[in-house]
């Protein structure tokens, strides 16, 4: 807990930074593709730092606890924090990007196969790559594909609520991230 | 316009990082602990079984095995056998009659995980007290004899449980006692149609006579009470010891 506030902050402060730096375009969105994923509440932030560049911070919450039709409990909760940032070829919140970005995500995940559920922290860096479609003077659509990989340590519970442990461990991982379909609004 | 905006934006932004404070990790700390308890050397299945810890109370029936779910914060367990209880504060004998033949074991348990297993071996938790009188030449009088003490059962946490404990010990014959410590009273009363016209100090004499209430498995003991020569003939298992006393009927 203490490591992920210490992270949050210096991602919160460099953003913030840049932001109050002067910048003089910056953007909000907010991803369809996580809300289908079990209702996840997301926004991400961008401030262009130059023409070709902009940094990036990112936070993902899903506190919602379901029931399936057996009226057993699913989870798919997770909070997710990043900063990072993006390579515009020709400008800035416009066009072909490409990103990598530094993350953090607490998850606990289960009952969707099976009971099993897995809980834990990942570490990590995701690279992604998309389009940003200009709708309007203000209102982009981002499409995107990701992948981030990292250190994850984790805990397996026989199901979400309550249960046996069945397994105490760590790994690396690598998995699909930012699959995108954002409606952006650019200041 | 666009300044307002962006103000809240950031306030917004900065809201959703301090849901970095809260957890989206289940809280299991208060989840059961399933708890296995294995019985061994039960003398006449089923076995009751007392479990207690915070806020959780309950006794069950068990002929060797016992599956059941309680609280991480540690429980007390009881295993019983020798005699069918149903729930209520442990054990009480009522005043009047003897111990049942009580095997009995328990232990603490620490249930901060997911299972644990208990493996407890009923031990013997009575002693059986035989007494003998013999009267001098002429004693014919009616006369009887009856055992007191100040324990009366077995507590929730398998410790002997305080209270007024009386049952009659007919010469020629036996009666069982709770499992006691060495310094709980213990007396032996001989009476006449008159009233009581003699006490022992039973506990002593049987301390004296080496008997140990802490042993896992009590022995049985056995008292001669010789009025005609005042002394009383100590027995009990790898031991014969005489205790005489100035005494006179």
């Amino acid at each position: 807990m203490g490591n992920r506030r210490y992270g949050v902050a210096l991602a919160l402060l460099l953003f913030a930074a840049a932001w109050e730096a002067g910048a003089q375009t910056w953007s909000v969105s907010t991803n369809a593709m996580d809300y289908m994923n079990y209702g996840t509440l997301n926004v991400e932030g961008g401030v262009a730092a130059s023409r070709h560049w902009s940094l990036t911070a990112v936070a993902k919450y899903n506190p919602f606890l379901f029931q399936n039709r057996e009226g057993e409990p699913v989870s798919a909760r997770q909070q997710l924090y990043g900063a990072g940032v993006r390579y515009w070829p020709w400008h800035v919140f416009s066009g072909w990007w490409a990103g990598a970005r530094l993350q953090y995500q607490e998850y606990n995940r289960g009952g969707i196969r099976s009971a099993e559920t897995d809980e834990g922290d990942r570490y990590g860096l995701g690279l992604s790559g998309g389009y940003s479609y200009m709708l309007s003077s203000h209102w982009n659509l981002d499409m995107g594909l990701g992948l981030w990989g990292g250190y994850d340590r984790f805990v397996t519970y026989s199901c979400p609520v309550c249960g046996i442990t069945r397994q105490e461990a760590s790994r690396l991982f690598l998995l699909p991230a930012d699959v995108l379909l954002s409606l952006v609004y650019v200041f | 316009m666009c300044s307002e905006l962006r103000q809240q934006a950031f306030r917004a932004l900065l809201f959703t990082f301090l849901l970095a404070s809260c957890t989206v990790k289940e809280r299991r700390d208060a989840c059961p602990c399933r708890l296995t308890v294995i019985l061994g050397n039960v003398p006449s299945p089923p076995a009751t079984v007392l479990v207690s810890g915070e806020g959780f109370r309950r006794s069950f029936r068990a002929d060797s095995l016992l599956s059941v779910l309680v609280p991480r914060s540690g429980v007390q367990v009881v295993a019983l056998a020798g005699t069918p209880m149903e729930g209520g504060e442990g054990l009480v004998i009522p005043e009047g009659e003897e111990s049942p033949p009580l095997y009995l074991a328990s232990a603490s348990v620490g249930t901060d995980r997911d299972t644990v297993a208990l493996a407890l071996a009923l031990h013997k938790a009575f002693c059986r007290l035989s007494l003998q009188v013999e009267g001098p030449p002429g004693w014919g009088e009616p006369y009887w004899t009856q055992v007191r003490g100040a324990v009366n059962g077995v507590g929730w946490d398998g410790n002997p449980a305080r209270g007024p404990f009386s049952c009659r010990l007919d010469p020629g014959s036996a009666v069982c006692l709770p499992r006691q410590d060495a310094a709980d009273p213990l007396w032996l009363d001989i009476s006449l149609s008159d009233g009581v016209v003699r006490t022992f100090s039973l506990g002593n004499l049987l301390e004296a006579g080496g008997y140990d209430w802490a042993a896992p498995d009590l022995a049985d003991a056995e008292v001669c009470l010789q009025l005609s020569v005042t002394a009383l003939g100590l027995v009990t298992e790898g031991m014969n010891q005489d205790i005489y006393l100035q005494y006179e009927i």
